[in-house]
């Protein structure tokens, strides 16, 4: 069941001395009931604008979206806001407020209990600082507050945006843990995110955006191979007899920099290494040729304008 | 809804600043009452006579109304500053609903913060007139003294949401205090001296002549209950274009 539906959505910006800024164009996307979601692209790309129209933050310019088959561009979304649980950029407590407080105040809109409160005060790690002032918290402690605010009414879909933005390493490890726990629970976890590291390692599914268009979707493996069934390095001394070998077994390869690169599914790597060993050809050694995401996110969003080399790196805090 | 109504009536008393504030004025009200004491305490001629209650909280309305239109802007500005109005909706998507219930609260605090400054500093002048003064009061004062105290409540009300709205239409405090001095001192001050024939659909002077309950005086010709009526269209108006802008603009 889609849990996500969004289909040619368009928005644009008004600026004050009336030109437009088109954010999104025509994107269409459809997220699975399940499983961790990752929502990957540059800066401008529109993510955070999807993640407004979703929760009717904005009003979308054309199409649609649906969150669990309500429209919430037709004010449809209070009757499924109790299944969603989202963090919108950096969360904004209240600074005056302790966390706890802040917390109570949205449990008390939602019906939720204090008990609830409490328990996820823990599991977010700020049991120790609920009652201190908002105001004197870092911003990793404001960022754990925020995913405290979206797991609040313990909902089936999680829309977060730039979730680990401010924490350090650890909290960083924690909050990826904490998304996959949630995945693996059945709930929907929906993570906007440019630290391409973080998605790899967190998310099953992943949508690449640029210029407010879907570029490439599916599974992370699917997209990380780019629609090929893969290939794997191997190194030999004779490198040029090994290509014949291989060819004559019906195994399509090239000499590349790193070795010899035949085109075969890294499951289906045993064929290579017994047509290469008939030959009297011995592997000194045989990896998956796997592109990382930054790789392919760079190759599919490279015309991109917007694209700065912070947003690339994949790696760090990750706070802008 | 509900949980929505006890969420930002919790949030409103909690803040910071309406404490600060209301423990300012009620400081502010003690130091005056002392000034009356002392001066009244001076001499024969200067003794405080309580029944002048209702003129002196005549005089302090306009500084209570300061009070609670700050309150209501500041309440609802500092929501659109800090960026928490984000977080809200997104537990209440429904915006309507949301700017109604922070009308509500706006209208409660006003009403109920002076009502509350307006019988602490009648109370406190009650004991300097018992003390160094006169308590004597002419027949029918207590019922006038409540009017008052009720009508500068009710007009507390609506500068709450008069303030709550403005700031909800700039996004901002300080632009809803500032739209509100630029109003009150200046356009007001230039219709009453170029366009005196304006003066009866002023809101200051409909404001005033409800406050004082009393008879109709030049220019404005009308009664007190037509200056609550003029209130009325003003605050429905305020209203209305401040929630039409929180429901059809983008929150971003």
């Amino acid at each position: 069941m889609a849990v996500i539906e969004i289909e040619g959505l368009h928005k644009e910006y008004r600026r004050v001395r009336g030109s437009r800024v088109v954010a999104l164009d025509g994107l269409d996307l459809t997220v699975e009931e399940g499983g961790v979601f990752g929502f990957l692209g540059p800066n401008g790309a529109g993510k955070t604008s999807t993640v407004r129209c979703l929760l009717a933050l904005v009003r979308a310019s054309a199409g649609s979206c649906h969150l669990f088959g309500a429209n919430p561009q037709r004010g449809e979304l209070h009757k499924v806001i109790h299944r969603i649980g989202a963090i919108v950029e950096t969360p904004t407590p209240f600074p005056g407020f302790s966390g706890r407080r802040n917390l109570e105040l949205l449990a008390r809109i939602g019906g939720v209990s204090r008990a609830r409160v409490t328990e996820v005060l823990e599991q977010v790690g700020l049991a120790s600082r609920a009652d201190d002032r908002v105001k004197g918290y870092s911003l990793g402690m404001k960022q754990r507050l925020g995913i405290g605010a979206a797991l609040l009414k313990d909902p089936e879909l999680l829309i977060l945006d730039e979730p680990a933005n401010g924490l350090d390493p650890a909290g960083i490890r924690e909050v990826r843990e904490l998304l996959r726990s949630l995945g693996a629970q059945g709930r929907t976890v929906f993570v906007s995110s440019h630290i391409l590291s973080e998605v790899q390692q967190t998310c099953d599914r992943v949508a690449i955006l640029a210029r407010g268009r879907l570029v490439t979707a599916g599974g992370v493996r699917e997209v990380l191979s780019g629609g090929d069934a893969g290939a794997v390095i191997v190194k030999v001394i004779d490198e040029e007899r090994a290509v014949e070998v291989l060819g004559a077994a019906g195994i399509g390869a090239t000499v590349v920099q790193e070795g010899v690169r035949a085109r075969v599914a890294p499951d289906e790597a045993a064929r290579v290494t017994e047509a290469l060993a008939r030959a009297n050809l011995y592997l000194s050694e045989l990896r998956p040729d796997a592109k990382d995401l930054e790789s392919v996110f760079l190759e599919l969003t490279a015309d991109s304008p917007d694209l700065e080399p912070a947003e690339l790196r994949g790696k760090g805090s990750g706070a802008q | 809804m509900s949980g929505l109504i006890a969420a930002e009536l919790r949030r409103m008393y909690l803040r910071r600043m309406v404490r600060a504030f209301t423990l300012l004025a009620l400081a502010g009200l003690l130091v005056a009452a002392v000034i009356v004491y002392f001066h009244s305490s001076g001499s024969s001629i200067d003794r405080f006579a309580f029944s002048g209650m209702d003129e002196v909280l005549l005089g302090l309305g306009p500084l209570l109304l300061i009070f609670a239109l700050v309150l209501g802007a500041s309440y609802v500005g500092a929501d659109w500053q800090k960026g928490t109005v984000t977080t809200g909706l997104t537990w209440e998507p429904r915006r309507l609903r949301t700017m109604l219930v922070r009308f509500l609260v706006a209208a409660v605090t006003g009403f109920a913060l002076l009502l509350l400054l307006s019988v602490y500093f009648a109370a406190l002048l009650y004991l300097v007139a018992a003390t160094v003064g006169s308590i004597t009061v002419p027949a029918g004062f207590w019922s006038l003294l409540a009017g008052v105290v009720l009508r500068i409540s009710v007009v507390g009300a609506l500068a709450g949401v008069v303030g709550c709205a403005l700031a909800s239409i700039g996004r901002n405090t300080a632009a809803a205090i500032g739209a509100a001095f630029v109003y009150f001192a200046v356009v007001e001050g230039l219709i009453r001296g170029l366009r005196p024939q304006w003066i009866p659909y002023l809101l200051g002077d409909n404001a005033a002549q409800f406050l004082s309950g009393g008879p109709a005086f030049p220019p404005l010709n009308h009664s007190s209950a037509i200056a609550s009526v003029v209130m009325l269209v003003y605050l429905v108006v305020f209203m209305a274009v401040a929630a039409g802008l929180f429901v059809t603009r983008d929150v971003t």
